[in-house]
Parts: C-alpha cells; sequence; structure tokens
C-alpha cells in the first residue's frame, strides 16, 4: 500500500485537462513535401482545444472531440506549360499580286513558371486516448497523459473548400500572364484535378497529425526532493522528503472513475 | 466507494508517511524539540533553542534543558501500545517520545561524589560530570556566584529521561498562507513515577512542553499530497483509520 494517495474524479480532470491544453498553446512547424504533383514548402500551425475527458480505468484517459484549429500557408512553383500547351505560330507569307508577300508575325508563347501562394485554415475533431506516462527526469518525477497511437483524422469538407481555394490562387496569381485570359479556367480545373482530394489528404495527414498525435499533456509534477516546508529564518532551513516511488493511475471506485496518483517519501 | 466521494479531490496520508514527515521537520530542524537555558544551550542555532534561566532568588538563576526525541505518532486505530490509562478514540492520535530533563545542579556538598549514572539502562535520574573538570565547589549556604565565563557548559548537569505518552487531536492551522495541520495534545501519561502527587507534576509539566513544542510542528496541506494535484479542503484534514485524509476542491 502506498503511503500517499492524491485522486481526482472526472470533474476535477476535466478541469485539468481544459488547462493543460490551453497551455500548450499554438503549435507551428515548416518544410517541404508533396502537393500531387507539385514540390511545395508549407507553415503549418495547430491549436487544441475543448476535448471532454472520460477516465477508463486501468489506465486511459480517453478525449473526446478534442478539437483542432490548423492553419496552413502553401506555396509551390507552377509551371504553366506543364497544363497548356507552349503556343508558337510560326510565320505564313502570302504572296498578293499587285502587293507583294504579306507574312503574319510568327508568334511564340511560352508559359511562365509561377509561384502560387495558398493560405486555409480549418478545424477537425477527433477522439484520442491518453496512456498515463511516468518518469523521474533531472529530479522531477512528472505524470502525463501521452496520445496513443496515430488518430485518423478526417478532413472531410476542408479538403473540397482547399481544392477550391487553390484554384482561385492560380487564377490568381497568373492572371498577369499575357494572353491566358482564354485558359484561366482550364489552368485552375487541371491544377486542382491534378492535385486532387488524394493529393491534399496526402498533404494534410502527415502535417496535421504530429499536433496530435505523441502530444504529451502534463498531468502533475512532483519534485524527488520536495520541499515540506520552505526556509523561514536562520534557525530554520527547508525542510525536503525524498519521493522514493510514484505511480499514477486509473481506478474504477465505483459509482466513479478516478486519477489517482500513488507515492511513497522517506525522510 | 469512491474515494473523493462527493469532492473532487481525496488525499490520504498513512502514518508512516506522517511520521516520514514529522521526522524530516525534527531532524532538519531540531532545535524544536532542544531547548534550555545558556548554561545547556549557548546560543539558538538550528540545533537548540536558548531559553531564559528561570529565575530564582538569591541565584543566578536555575539552568535547565528539555529535549525530546522524535515524536512518534500513531493514528487511530491503535497500533502502538498504550499505557492502560489512555485510550486512543477515533479522530485521535497518539505520541510517544523520551523526555529528558537536565538542570544545572550549581551547588553539591562537599565531599559528594557525582554520580555517573547517565548510561543506567532504565533512564532515571543521572549527572553528566566531565571528570577532568575540578570538582564543584562547595559553595552551599552562600549566595550562587554568577561567575560563569563559559555559560555554553553546565557545571553539573543532572538529567532524567521519562518516557511520555500522549493523546491528540490534529488542528487546522496556517503556514505561511497555506492551510496546514496542526497537533494538539489532550491528554499526558508518564509510566512509573511515584508518588502520585510527583506523577502529576510531571505530567503537568510535560502536558504544557508538548503543547509548546507541538504548536510549532505543522505540516502545509500541500505537502501531505506533495502537491500532486491542488487541493481546498472542504471535509478534514482528519484522522481516518491509520491516516490523515482530506477531501476538498480542485
Amino acid at each position: 500500500m502506498s503511503e500517499i494517495v492524491a485522486a481526482i474524479d472526472e470533474g476535477a480532470a476535466q478541469q485539468l485537462f481544459t488547462t493543460e491544453v490551453a497551455s500548450l498553446g499554438t503549435q507551428s512547424t515548416s518544410g517541404s513535401s508533396s502537393l500531387g504533383p507539385f514540390g511545395v514548402s508549407y507553415a503549418v500551425s495547430g491549436t487544441l482545444s475543448n476535448g471532454t475527458v472520460d477516465l477508463i480505468a486501468p489506465a486511459t484517459i480517453e478525449i473526446a472531440d478534442l478539437r483542432l484549429d490548423w492553419h496552413v500557408d502553401l506555396s509551390f512553383q507552377l509551371d504553366i506549360g506543364d497544363f497548356i500547351p507552349d503556343i508558337h505560330i510560326p510565320q505564313i507569307c502570302i504572296p498578293i499580286p499587285c502587293v507583294g508577300t504579306v507574312c503574319t508575325p510568327r508568334i511564340d508563347i511560352v508559359w511562365p513558371t509561377v509561384t502560387i501562394p495558398v493560405s486555409f485554415g480549418d478545424f477537425l475533431k477527433t477522439t484520442v486516448d491518453l496512456g498515463v506516462a511516468l518518469s523521474l527526469v533531472a529530479g522531477v518525477w512528472k505524470v502525463e497523459g501521452v496520445v496513443q497511437g496515430v488518430p485518423n483524422l478526417q478532413f472531410g469538407a476542408a479538403t473540397a473548400a482547399l481544392l477550391a481555394a487553390i484554384g482561385v490562387a492560380v487564377a490568381a496569381a497568373v492572371a498577369w500572364v499575357p494572353l491566358i485570359g482564354p485558359f484561366l479556367a482550364v489552368l485552375a480545373v487541371a491544377v486542382t484535378a491534378a492535385i486532387g482530394i488524394a493529393g491534399l489528404t496526402g498533404l494534410l495527414g502527415p502535417l496535421i497529425t504530429p499536433f496530435i498525435s505523441g502530444t504529451r499533456f502534463p498531468i502533475t509534477e512532483v519534485n524527488a526532493l520536495f520541499e515540506v516546508l520552505p526556509a523561514s529564518g536562520p534557525f530554520d532551513p527547508a525542510v525536503f522528503v525524498t519521493v522514493e516511488t510514484l505511480a499514477a493511475e486509473v481506478q474504477h471506485n465505483a459509482p466513479e472513475d478516478e486519477l489517482v496518483v500513488l507515492a511513497d517519501i522517506k525522510p | 466507494m469512491s474515494l473523493t466521494e462527493t469532492s473532487e479531490v481525496f488525499v490520504a496520508v498513512e502514518e508512516s508517511a506522517l511520521n516520514d514527515l514529522i521526522t524530516a521537520v525534527c531532524t532538519t530542524r531540531p532545535h524544536l524539540l532542544h531547548y534550555g537555558s545558556p548554561a545547556f544551550v549557548p546560543a539558538s542555532s538550528t540545533s537548540a533553542t536558548q531559553m531564559a534561566p528561570i529565575p530564582f532568588p538569591g541565584s543566578p538563576g536555575l539552568q535547565w534543558s528539555v529535549e525530546l526525541t522524535i515524536p512518534q505518532l500513531d493514528l487511530f486505530k491503535e497500533d502502538l501500545p498504550l499505557p492502560p490509562e489512555l485510550t486512543l478514540g477515533p479522530g485521535q492520535f497518539s505520541l510517544s517520545t523520551v523526555v529528558q530533563l537536565c538542570v544545572d545542579c550549581a551547588s553539591r556538598g562537599k565531599g559528594d561524589e557525582p554520580k555517573d549514572d547517565h548510561h543506567n539502562d532504565h533512564g532515571d535520574d543521572h549527572t553528566h560530570h566531565d571528570p577532568k573538570e575540578p570538582d564543584p565547589k562547595d559553595d552551599r549556604g552562600d549566595n550562587w556566584p554568577d561567575n560563569r565565563d563559559n555559560w555554553g557548559k553546565a557545571r553539573n548537569p543532572m538529567c532524567c529521561r521519562l518516557g511520555v505518552f500522549a493523546i491528540g487531536h490534529l488542528v487546522t492551522t496556517w503556514v505561511g498562507g497555506q492551510q496546514a495541520i496542526g497537533f494538539a495534545v489532550d491528554s499526558v501519561e508518564i509510566v512509573d513515577i511515584e508518588p502520585n502527587g510527583l506523577e502529576s507534576v510531571f505530567e503537568c509539566l510535560l502536558l504544557m512542553i508538548l503543547r509548546s513544542v507541538l504548536a510549532d510542528m505543522s505540516l502545509p496541506v500541500t505537502a501531505l499530497e506533495l502537491d500532486a494535484f491542488t487541493l481546498t479542503p472542504t471535509e478534514g484534514p482528519l484522522i481516518d483509520v491509520n491516516r490523515v485524509l482530506a477531501r476538498g476542491n480542485f
């Protein structure tokens, strides 16, 4: 039997989780990846919030409806010539009696490569299971809830919306190109078709998932050399005890499920 | 039955942990258990607390000291045997310690050989006397000379050790702005002192000493739960069976 037992019910665990989620703040990362046929550089950020705690004995904290607000800034190079053939109209000369030879100008349209910036944000909800992890690092016992496995994130309508945003971004980015007008709509459709839903989820999944997968939610920290009383004068130095062991588990103590921390100390 | 019941947070400290906490306090701040006048305690320090000699007409003051061993607490139910005069009831703790009472016997009769039974097994009266020191001056009949040039050394300490048992209960107090538990002594029993009047005097004396000592010894609630969760007690801290528990809000 442990010498010290501290327990909180699901209501307190909910308060604790809400506070800890808020303290995580906004996470962000950047890099490069593939967006369908395109190489893309990205900057992505995510903020977790909400979530309903369900304690499940012996060692699971289920968080339902965990919300992730995410935002992504993409930038990729679009070689228009990959979608619309370059136009080469040779010079044509026609001899005209009494006038002479009349030639049309040679026309060469080589489509440029343009940079397409896309900015998009949305949110998703998911349910994750946290395992209770315990560690003793640098003299501090840490109890954390760690997301188990890789959650299957459903982007849903966000992918279609992002595709549409890419189409709009393409149209805006190439609008300056001379003679592109008649091809604008075709180009936007071609690009979004090349990317497709699969291309988007192939990009978003690996970018967004790390904001949830493996996330560690602090539950509590206890110094292995725990200060019982602070120093309070020249003859009253601080009083410490050593926390020899610490453990954490979910217990079903009917009618409640409780998050329990167990400890043993020595003077 | 859930631990938290209708509250959000539950904390329980077994009596072994409570004793560990008290031991930590007493070993880090031994002056909480050791008091004496200058002949025994030359200056207040972490080790001991200097107090005034007991004033008495015709003397420079009676030199004395009181030193307790680290109290051992037993929470209801009774695990450590108590004298039959004491009964450990629900919600109470028992306390056992050994108290050493010393006085500096400044006046001795000429020719009296100081007894050296300091190490006797019965823990009864005994003296401390350094044989390298000259025999105490026989100043019987004179005013006691206040010629101590070394107040940190009692010349003829006479001490006794008394095994003390007490019954008490927890009280809520505050330490540094934090809620804490304190220890209040209700009754004291000393074994094997006769006559009964002497026993009563000693018991009363030790009751007052223990109350004073324990008044300075309290444990913050945060220490009871190692600060694992923030607890604002609404129930307790109180003594359950062999443990102190508290419930409250997160």
